[in-house]
């Protein structure tokens, strides 16, 4: 794993905001069957923890949801759309092939003759543009939008056991900017094993296998998972495993956090991740009953519903995430009074 | 003949799926439904399951997962 740590450039890299958008459409686990899921409901509900998740209509694509989610962190932080210095978009569901979803939210958000790319981790995607952009304020770009945003829903087979009822859609953002070295990112730690490159993908559609009307037929543009179980299992020890060699790296203890926000596949490998992890269960946030797995988005909703609901100033936040690929992230927070001012304008400082 | 080791996981299995009659056959549960077998095996046995362990020549019928439990509890 390699890790950023911010301090060891003597600089600092904060949170100013963050923000999330869903698409307006409940879809529940009984409009799942209706769709030709087979399963019932409430074995969907068993299964996964998932009750309904929010999927896109209409032309509605992965750029308006971070678009959404975009300019509620920017509004929160009171930053311009014309002041930021750089965008990061990650997703696994761009509106097109090409050109990236990040220009088409450019546009969208009104944003200068600044660099915007797109970048694909998969559900580790959101600290992934963690990533990418805590180095690009430490490099002069300040501030930088880190967005995970994925459509998930354009790819499910509704009639796929394995898959039918785990994804919905949504985006999160991250505005990035300077700060002193002792809060907001205190370090970061990315990962990958391209081994698991077909443990759970989309096999048509790529320069591989191209669209073609016998992929379609085939149903081989959605996604596939084809040995669940160990995706499971390995989702839980991606996260463990990468969540223990960022707190061995940072010489932070498990008792140090205050919260730990996990990418949120689905309620069991949650259920699981608490159990296996050394950490009190509550402190670990869950927040997939009504929104399903969003890959990209998962993790940076979860963590903005935390800290505008349970973080407090001073606490220790890991964020970590497993996805496809393999990839896998850990980012550590602390929690800094500007950063839940600009969440929670209404509370009293 | 069944040892107790043997009757405890065919008991586990047997609360998700139903037990074939002859246990060196195929055992067909949805993936999901082997995730719980395997976590209720874990709890019983008080072992951990890596992802890697979790193929069909230790979970493809009711033998493989006996003779694979018995490897996780082997003192």
């Amino acid at each position: 794993m390699r890790v950023l740590r911010p301090a060891a450039f003597g600089r600092g890299v904060r949170l100013l905001a963050t923000g999330a958008a869903l698409p307006a459409r409940v879809v529940t686990n009984a409009d799942l069957v209706a769709l030709g899921a087979p399963l019932e409901p409430e074995e969907m509900e068993k299964l996964t923890g998932i009750r309904e998740r929010r999927w896109v209509e209409g032309d509605e694509a992965t750029s308006d949801l971070a678009v959404g989610a975009a300019r509620e962190a920017l509004g929160r932080a009171s930053v311009a759309a014309e002041d930021v210095a750089r965008l990061v978009l990650a997703t696994v569901s761009p509106d097109r092939l090409s050109p990236s979803a990040a220009c088409v939210a450019h546009a969208k958000l009104g944003l200068g003759a600044v660099p915007v790319h797109d970048l694909t981790a998969s559900c580790s995607g959101f600290v992934y543009a963690l990533d990418a952009a805590a180095r690009a304020v430490l490099t002069g770009d300040a501030p930088t939008l880190a967005i995970g945003a994925d459509v998930r829903s354009r790819f499910v087979d509704p009639t796929d056991r394995a898959t039918c009822a785990l994804f919905g859609d949504g985006a999160a953002a991250a505005l990035l900017g300077e700060g002193p070295p002792d809060e907001g990112l205190l370090a970061i730690g990315l990962t990958a094993d391209g081994r698991g490159a077909e443990s759970v993908y989309v096999p048509a559609g790529g320069s591989r296998e191209p669209a073609s009307a016998e992929t379609v037929e085939a149903g081989r543009h959605t996604i596939r998972m084809a040995e669940g179980p160990r995706v499971y299992l390995e989702a839980v020890e991606g996260m463990i495993g990468t969540a223990e060699a960022l707190l061995e790296a940072t010489q932070t203890r498990w008792e140090d956090l205050a919260l730990v926000v996990p990418h949120q596949p689905n309620r069991r490998i949650l259920d699981r991740l608490a159990r296996l992890g050394d950490f009190d269960a509550d402190k670990l946030v869950v927040d997939i009953e009504d929104k399903g797995n969003m890959s990209a988005a998962s993790v940076g909703v979860a963590l903005d519903r935390a800290l505008r609901e349970r973080a407090r100033v001073g606490d220790l936040v890991l964020v970590v995430a497993a996805g496809a690929g393999y990839t896998a992230g850990a980012a550590l927070l602390r929690v800094d009074a500007a950063l839940l001012a600009a969440l929670r304008p209404g509370d009293a400082p | 003949m069944e040892d107790a080791l043997e009757e405890q996981v065919r008991a586990v299995i047997a609360e998700h799926a139903e037990l074939p009659a002859d246990g060196a056959a195929p055992l067909e549960v949805e993936s999901l439904v082997l995730v719980q077998i395997a976590e209720d095996l874990e709890a019983r046995f008080d072992f951990v399951l890596r992802g890697r362990e979790l193929t069909p020549e230790h979970f493809g019928s009711v033998a493989a997962i006996v003779a694979f439990v018995r490897t996780k509890v082997a003192p």
